[in-house]
């Protein structure tokens, strides 16, 4: 299972398991979250909490995802990236593409 | 800070990159003052991680042999494979190496989307510099229009200089990466 799903009031967590964010799982994340969006139109944000790096193979899968959520309505915002990934988003401008969260917003699960 | 030249083989597994990244990391942090390590510890993982993945994805063969050089300057991150050369799209043609003129003329343009575009500036037949050009934010965008190719754009933006080298007696294939420190 590359990520565990949480619904919550106002959007869906995505919590990514997988340390390696890397090609291995590029396609199967895209996948999956054609899948969840299919499924739930709602705001979604990617937990990278797990995540020690992100390649640009998953990058690509991540920018993917964000465009087949908004042609369906939907988005994607990313939290918890560390020191690495923060930079490597702020390198290619993906901070200007993704919203950002340090944290969770404050809301109890639905 | 004395000069260092270190080879590490990879083999092309997902499986691997982890480990072989802190490999190289190791050697690096081993030579390199953290003053000048700490700032650009970021870019030397993602130019690493990078290399790797895509030797895995292009170069159709099973190992390549790292060169990392490290001096008072500079930390070269060198990628050698005798798998497939690189090969450019220049006006629906397929360019290979070793180019052929005309085509060493110009800069072919790699990627372009609104926010980055970047190129490969041929310098010989056998050699080419990647190159980016960083665009203005545009007030409003459509977020289809994004690319989803980063690898190549990823190593240009953290480096000093990028190139890619062929080889022609050998076959091999060098990709390499300078971070100034």
């Amino acid at each position: 299972m590359i990520f565990q799903v949480q619904p919550h009031e106002d959007y869906i967590l995505v919590e990514l398991l997988v340390k390696e964010a890397n090609l291995a799982y590029a396609d199967t994340f895209k996948q999956e979250m054609v899948k969840l969006i299919d499924r739930e139109s709602k705001p979604y944000i990617i937990s990278f909490k797990n995540v020690d790096y992100v390649d640009s193979s998953f990058l690509g899968a991540l920018v993917s995802s964000l465009k087949y959520a908004i042609s369906k309505h939907a988005d994607i915002a990313v939290a918890y990236l560390n020191k690495d990934i923060l930079n490597l988003f702020s390198l290619i401008r993906m901070d200007k593409v993704f919203k950002i969260h340090q944290t969770l917003p404050p809301q109890q699960p639905a | 800070m004395d000069y260092i030249k270190k080879e590490v083989l990879f083999e092309h597994s997902t499986d691997n990159i982890y480990s072989f990244v802190n490999t190289v990391i190791d050697i690096i942090r081993e030579n390199v003052h953290p003053e000048k390590y700490e700032p650009n510890s970021s870019a030397v993982k993602q130019v690493i991680i990078e290399l790797c993945t895509n030797a895995i994805k292009h170069s159709n063969c099973r190992q390549s042999i790292f060169m990392i050089e490290t001096d008072h300057l500079f930390i070269k991150i060198s990628k050698a494979d005798s798998g497939l050369p690189f090969s450019l799209i220049c006006s629906n043609m397929v360019l290979s190496f070793p180019l052929t003129l005309p085509y060493t003329a110009e800069p072919v343009i790699i990627r372009k989307d609104m926010l980055s575009t970047l190129l490969a500036a041929p310098v010989s037949m056998n050699e080419l510099v990647f190159k980016y050009i960083e665009h203005d934010e545009p007030e409003s965008y459509d977020p289809q229009d994004l690319l989803e190719h980063y690898g190549l754009l990823i190593i240009a933006k953290h480096t000093f200089e990028f190139t890619y080298q062929y080889d022609e007696n050998s076959c091999t294939n060098i990709f390499k990466a300078v971070i100034r420190i």
